[in-house]
């Protein structure tokens, strides 16, 4: 994910800026007192203890095999520590792809079901190239804005030397006289969807400010979804509709 | 089925059935599909770095090891807090009145890091309530939705499309003075995938 982002203030001047993801501090963990745990991920089975293996080679009916010869246990593999691995890819029957696959995409329904199959559709990252984020002219209220949509991220905007510290400051200062967000983005009138990496969500980007003596808050608040009755909810479940 | 929320407010109590919404309950995903020189699906799989193991789905298992390499289950683990210290499990909220504290400020939702957002359906509600939740008011409360290690906050809010909870633990920003010094954040989570956002 990027960490600067180029933007264009109210008035077009523009800058490349630092961002800080904000995250709440993390809290209590499961452990144990006095001693430090490590999560790692092992090895469970191996190819030959997989359904398809011994139904292969036992029939359907293996459990007594199981109970009296353990052929799913490979006491050599089983238990060794997995760290990096590499993405394969097997055919429809099971062998091993030696080129990439062909990939399409499908798009499925809130409910499941699928909407469209197509060629897959690549987005670029747009925060950090040559045309900047730009203000969009418009301002939400802070009222309307919880309300209506689901913020799940937020990022700090950071200045990087003297002449960006200013550039900020003066952001904040301006949209703090405002007591507003101000929508802010991508394309001509600042209203495109921001992406942060290569084929990552695209969001809508609200820019907060505030400032105390000589320092600066500005935030951020990234939404990609509106607060909105689910199609399907529990009581409709119940009602059976 | 999860147990209603319930919050009281002086001798007034409310009820809602709660359904956790994310943007693939709202808008659907998107998937991409690896497909053979014949067009039929593949099946993604790892292998491990010295070629060994070929890794399938179901493959693999995950744990805890304390130092000497034995494996440590999770009813043997507590919770501790950043200290060393153990803290108590906290009960899940469901069922359980809370108490509704506001109106309060709606710039408090935008400090909270959101961990998950929840429909509320009214089981028992006064109009009046609703109504001020639709006029802009906001009203937070304790809330966990499973038993946990901390108890996080939510905040109500309604639009025209019903009454939600935004869940999460408080954030807010830092000042940033002109000495600080910006060093970038690295290895924060990719946000690779799905479907264009079709809510404006």
């Amino acid at each position: 994910m990027s960490s600067s982002i180029h933007l264009a203030n109210a008035k077009g001047r523009d800058a490349t800026v630092g961002l800080v993801p904000i995250k709440a501090a993390s809290g209590p963990k499961l452990g144990l007192p006095g001693q430090k745990l490590y999560f790692r991920r092992y090895l469970a089975a191996t190819e030959g203890g997989t359904h398809q293996a011994l139904t292969k080679k036992f029939g359907g009916d293996y459990g007594q095999e199981l109970i009296n010869s353990d052929p799913e246990v490979d006491i050599e593999s089983i238990g060794a520590q997995v760290d990096q691995t590499q993405t394969v890819y097997l055919d429809s029957s099971g062998e091993l792809m030696y080129c990439d696959p062909k990939f399409i995409e499908i798009l499925l329904n809130p409910d499941g079901s699928e909407k469209e199959r197509r060629e897959p559709v690549d987005s670029v990252m747009n925060v950090n190239v040559e045309v900047p984020i730009k203000f969009s002219g418009r301002l939400m209220s802070i009222k309307e804005a919880v309300s209506k949509f689901g913020f799940r991220r937020k990022l700090q905007l950071r200045h990087v030397d003297g002449l960006t510290f200013d550039f900020l400051f003066d952001i904040a200062k301006e949209l703090e006289s405002k007591e507003s967000l101000m929508i802010i983005g991508a394309g001509d009138k600042g209203i495109g969807p921001i992406i942060f990496q290569a084929n990552g969500r695209p969001y809508r980007g609200f820019l907060e400010g505030k400032t105390k003596d000589k320092s600066y808050r500005l935030t951020i608040y990234l939404s990609e979804m509106e607060l909105k009755k689910p199609l399907v909810s529990k009581k409709k479940v119940s009602d059976g509709e | 089925m999860a147990k209603p929320v319930i919050l009281t407010s002086g001798n007034k109590q409310y009820s809602f059935d709660v359904t956790r919404i994310d943007r693939a309950k709202l808008y659907g995903v998107r998937k991409r599909q690896p497909l053979d020189a014949v067009g039929q699906p593949c099946t993604k799989a790892s292998l491990t770095l010295d070629g060994a193991n070929l890794l399938l789905s179901g493959m693999t298992a995950q744990g805890y090891f304390n130092s000497e390499g034995s494996p440590i289950s999770r009813q043997e683990m507590v919770g501790l807090d950043t200290h060393g210290n153990v803290v108590e499990q906290i009960p899940s909220t469901l069922g359980s009145p809370q108490k509704l504290e506001g109106p309060v400020s709606a710039s408090e939702v935008l400090d909270l890091d959101v961990e998950s957002f929840f429909y509320l359906e009214p089981l028992e509600i006064e109009e009046s309530l609703l109504t001020e939740l639709k006029s802009g008011a906001v009203y937070k409360f304790s809330f966990n939705y499973s038993a946990g290690l901390d108890m996080e906050t939510a905040y109500l809010v309604a639009n025209d499309d019903g009454v939600f909870a935004i869940v999460g633990t408080a954030a807010p920003g830092e000042w940033v003075e002109e000495a600080a010094v910006y060093v970038p954040v690295d290895g924060e989570d990719s946000d690779v995938e799905d479907l264009d956002f079709e809510a404006l």
